[in-house]
């Protein structure tokens, strides 16, 4: 085994498994040839046992990592290696991934009645305080929440987030969306009921877009709960 | 100066024409300078329904391509001095008046009426562009009808853009008291809910609208009829009254207020 003055790739294990720590000084190409001499040493060590993949979380430290240095660094620990990569971590963001995160977080109230083929599109969330009329349609990248009744359509996560959700004080959609998911309601009435009162629509662990009382929200996504459990 | 009320729908046939010609009427009745004025080239009515068809010489379009003076193409009531009609052009196009015409138009009919009434064509092109540029005010004419609904509320969303024009108010035609009751058609409640504009009037559904239509009569001149009275009072709240709605003799108890005021049908 050959000694370095300076390891730039550490492999550790911590609770939540294997993680790859990245040097974030040293230049990129350095890192990678560090990253692959480091795998070739370690191969045995690394050996999954039979049929089972190795999981590891890449942490980059402050190294910016655009998209095609992460498709590098998983291409070789991926493709030639046969480790999976968890999460791909670093502490810095790109002025626009920030720029983005700001908007996803932003949160534009307005007071309208939206009507018959009028439609609105909000970076963020939006707070909707008035009526989104059958034919209107109320789209944001974030969550819809409306304190009146919602007839039209309503289009949460635009941008594809599954986590968003939509809420009504009155909920009786001609359709819902959420990311990609698309439900509108059942046309015979023996199946389940689509109107009510204070409803959430969200997207559950199966993929489904489905409907409960918005109270059970705090619950379903516990990352937007706030205070006091903050 | 007088005020400009548009008289609007979206759809064709809910009655905005008969609207137009009560109105009018119903203001003249009271006293008022009335010029009404119809938009609807090519398929023009509001002759027919006041029963001036005959007396026509020339038309909107005329006065919009400067053929004839504009007082030239007024035509006078059978009826009322006060009450004129600005007829619509038959067979000309759309596209042969523009919307700063009209603005000239009823700036010009403003100074000597106190209302000028625009029976606006259906949909929302040309014709509908040219009914609202010059108006104060609107009407908008629907009835209990899903479908009509939808397109008032479309209207309403591109009357609300105008600057111009004051919040819309709302005429409820056509209505039928027993197929509200049964849940056939829409509850007036429930339009007023989902267009959440201020209510105008009522207007009941009766064959006689027809008969005196045909007649050339319009029925506000019939002081016994309760769509009379409906068109009447409609008169009496533009010109600024309070009048109390029409009774339509429902449902009116506690627990069918609070169906309603969520939208659940009984
Ligand atoms: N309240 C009413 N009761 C019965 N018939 C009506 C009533 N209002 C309008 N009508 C009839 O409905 C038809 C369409 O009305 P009209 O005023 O021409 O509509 P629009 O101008 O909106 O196209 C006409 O035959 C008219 O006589
Ligand atoms: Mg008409």
């Amino acid at each position: 085994m050959t000694k370095h003055v300076q390891q730039y790739v550490v492999l550790r294990g911590t609770r939540q498994g294997l993680e790859l720590k990245l040097d974030d000084k040293c230049s990129f190409h350095l890192l990678m040839e560090e990253l692959e001499r480091t795998l070739k040493e370690k191969q045995q060590q690394f050996a999954a046992p039979e049929g089972r993949e190795l999981h590891v979380t890449v942490d980059a430290g402050f190294r910016y990592i655009g998209p095609e240095d992460e498709a590098a660094v998983r291409r070789l620990l991926e493709d030639e290696f046969a480790v999976s990569i968890d999460a791909f971590e670093s502490d810095v963001l790109s002025k626009q991934e920030a720029e983005n995160m700001l908007k996803a977080q932003k949160m534009t109230t307005m007071y309208h009645v939206l009507r018959s083929g009028q439609v609105v599109e909000i970076e963020g969330s939006v707070l909707l305080i008035g009526d989104v009329n059958p034919g209107a349609e109320i789209k944001a990248t974030g969550s819809i929440y409306i304190l009146g009744s919602l007839k039209g359509t309503a289009h949460a996560g635009t941008e594809g987030e599954v986590r968003s959700v939509i809420c009504a004080s009155f909920m009786d959609p001609s359709q819902l969306r959420i990311a990609h998911i698309v439900r509108h309601p059942p046309e015979n009435d023996e199946e389940e009921v689509w109107r009510g009162i204070f409803e959430c629509a969200y997207v559950n662990e199966e993929g489904v877009l489905t409907l409960d009382r918005s109270v059970k929200l705090s619950a379903l996504r516990p990352e937007h709960a706030g205070p006091p459990d903050e | 100066m007088g005020e400009a009320i548009v008289i609007t729908s979206g759809k064709g046939g809910v009655g905005k024409t008969t609207t137009t010609a009560n109105i009018g009427t119903a203001l003249a009745l009271n006293g008022y300078r009335v010029c009404m004025i119809d938009t609807d080239i090519g398929l023009r009515n509001l002759d027919v329904v006041m029963g001036l068809e005959n007396r026509i010489i020339y038309d909107l379009v005329d006065v919009a391509q400067g053929t004839c003076r504009l007082q030239q193409a007024l035509v006078k009531d059978k009826r009322f001095e006060s009450l004129h009609l600005l007829p619509a052009a038959q067979t000309k196009d759309k596209d042969d008046v523009e919307p700063e015409q009209m603005l000239e138009i009823v700036a010009e009919l403003k100074k000597n009426h106190d209302y000028i009434l625009i029976d606006c064509p259906a949909g929302i092109e040309q014709g509908y562009k040219n009914a609202v540029a010059a108006a104060d005010q609107a009407v908008v004419v629907t009835t209990p009808e899903i479908s009509a609904v939808r397109d008032a509320d479309r209207i309403i969303g591109l009357l609300e853009k105008e600057k111009h024009v004051e919040p819309p108010r709302l005429v409820i035609n056509h209505i039928r008291s027993n197929m509200m009751r049964s849940g056939e058609a829409m509850e007036v409640d429930e339009i007023v809910t989902i267009l959440a504009i201020d209510l105008l009037g009522l207007v009941l559904d009766d064959d006689e609208v027809i008969k005196s239509s045909n007649a050339g009569e319009p029925i506000a001149l019939n002081p016994k009829s309760k769509v009379s009275i409906a068109y009447r009072n409609i008169a009496r709240r533009i010109q600024g009254e309070q009048v109390p709605l029409m009774k339509l003799d429902e449902d009116t108890g506690l627990m069918a207020k609070i169906k309603k005021f969520f939208g659940i049908r009984s």
